[in-house]
């Protein structure tokens, strides 16, 4: 299955919603304090992306294309409100932990990106399957930013102690200047990465 | 006006309305099935807080008051006909917006536990004040006003140490618990002048 593939390293690597899309900033900016809260996050959306995804894909043919944005909206805060309800009624444990991070979803662009951009072109199959892949690759650059942030910011590692008592965090990597720069050097390494790759390959 | 017209402005418009409709109704529905499960688990968290933070009581009665903007709710605490304490929910204002908590009164107004059961105080930082080591420090203190001293705490003066890097945090917790004393002060002296 070659789109398989194509699917999964667009979502992973090449289209990564976070450090080449640059989709859902809200969200990747104030969640990474700590690699336990991106992982929550990533979970959340992956589901819902994939859930939204379905849905937008089952209506393609019925949205007309001029209400297409409003109808996604609506459908997709639906989908959230509803999820949000029967975790909190049936899954108490799960909504404590991730019920936090259900209402920041409505809000993040990645959802509506993907809406616009595969599930209303795709079969429902390939936009489910986009929807997992976008949202592991989601995901997994919020654990990266995450896991330097806790590490730098508090000398933790899922809470646990890395360093000694002696070790000064720099706590301003938890707060929010610390998110913008750590997004940037990261940027900064990955543009430099693929400008080199292009380099060689000329 | 011609039919073209028509179609492409009434059709759109059509779609977006049963778009709308149906998840209106859909959330409607899930409302109705979830609502009273939700209400029951909410009763049930605060019911568990105040047996934490209160541990003497056997029962719990809703006392009326005039709430305030951090007062929110007090319970009166029974063991055997006697009155066990208070619990009082207080939301004082955080680093990051209201922080909800539940505080513990015996009849003497002393502090005989707190819980924190909400806050979106930053990770890493104000967020610790959920955890034990911080709450523990309020057990037993009394009322007149808490201060918040920096690593040099000393029960007997009414004191708790402030979390590190989180100062806003911890003083905005110890408001919230002295503000709980002082609503239950009141009910008490309005109670005795009945």
């Amino acid at each position: 299955m070659k789109k398989l593939t194509e699917i999964a390293k667009n979502g992973l690597i090449y289209e990564n919603p976070t450090f080449v899309q640059l989709v859902g900033m809200c969200p990747t900016l104030a969640t990474t304090t700590s690699i336990i809260n991106a992982l929550g996050m990533g979970v959340a959306v992956t589901f819902v992306l994939i859930g939204s995804n379905v849905v937008i894909s089952l209506l393609r043919k019925f949205i007309s294309p001029k209400v297409r944005i409003a109808s996604y909206i609506v459908v997709i805060a639906a989908f959230v409100t509803i999820i949000e309800m029967l975790l909190k009624a049936y899954l108490p444990a799960i909504s404590n932990s991730l019920g936090m991070f259900i209402p920041l979803i409505v809000v993040n662009c990645i959802i509506l990106a993907r809406a616009e951009s595969f599930a209303s072109k795709n079969g429902v199959v390939e936009s489910a399957l986009d929807g997992l892949f976008m949202g592991l690759g989601f995901t997994m650059a919020l654990a990266i930013l995450g896991g330097i942030r806790e590490i730098i910011g508090n000398g933790t590692i899922f809470n646990l102690p890395l360093f000694g008592k002696s070790f000064k965090p720099a706590i301003m990597f938890i707060l929010p200047p610390g998110a913008f720069i750590t997004l940037g050097v990261i940027l900064a390494v990955k543009n430099a990465i693929s400008l080199k790759k292009e380099g060689n390959s000329k | 006006m011609n039919k073209e017209n028509i179609k492409t402005i009434a059709h759109p418009a059509f779609v977006l309305f049963i778009i709308v409709f149906v998840s209106v109704a859909l959330l409607v529905f899930f409302d109705g099935i979830t609502k009273e499960k939700i209400e029951l688990i909410n009763a049930k968290n605060s019911e568990a807080a105040r047996i934490e933070v209160l541990p003497d009581a056997k029962g719990f009665e809703k006392v009326d008051f005039e709430e305030t903007d951090i007062v929110k709710e007090i319970y009166e605490g029974h063991s055997d006909n006697d009155v066990a304490g208070y619990c009082v929910s207080v939301s004082p204002k955080g680093y990051g917006g209201e922080i909800s908590m539940t505080v513990g009164l015996d009849k003497d107004l002393n502090v005989t536990g707190i819980k924190i059961t909400n806050s979106s105080e930053t990770a890493g930082l104000g967020k610790n004040a959920e955890k034990e080591e911080f709450t523990n420090q309020f057990k037993g203190l009394k009322k007149g006003g808490i201060n918040v001293v920096k690593g040099t705490a000393n029960k007997e003066n009414n004191e708790i140490d402030a979390l590190s890097g989180a100062t806003i945090t911890s003083k905005a917790v110890s408001n919230g618990v002295d503000e709980a004393i002082k609503a239950v002060e009141k009910i008490i002296k309005e109670g005795a002048a009945k």
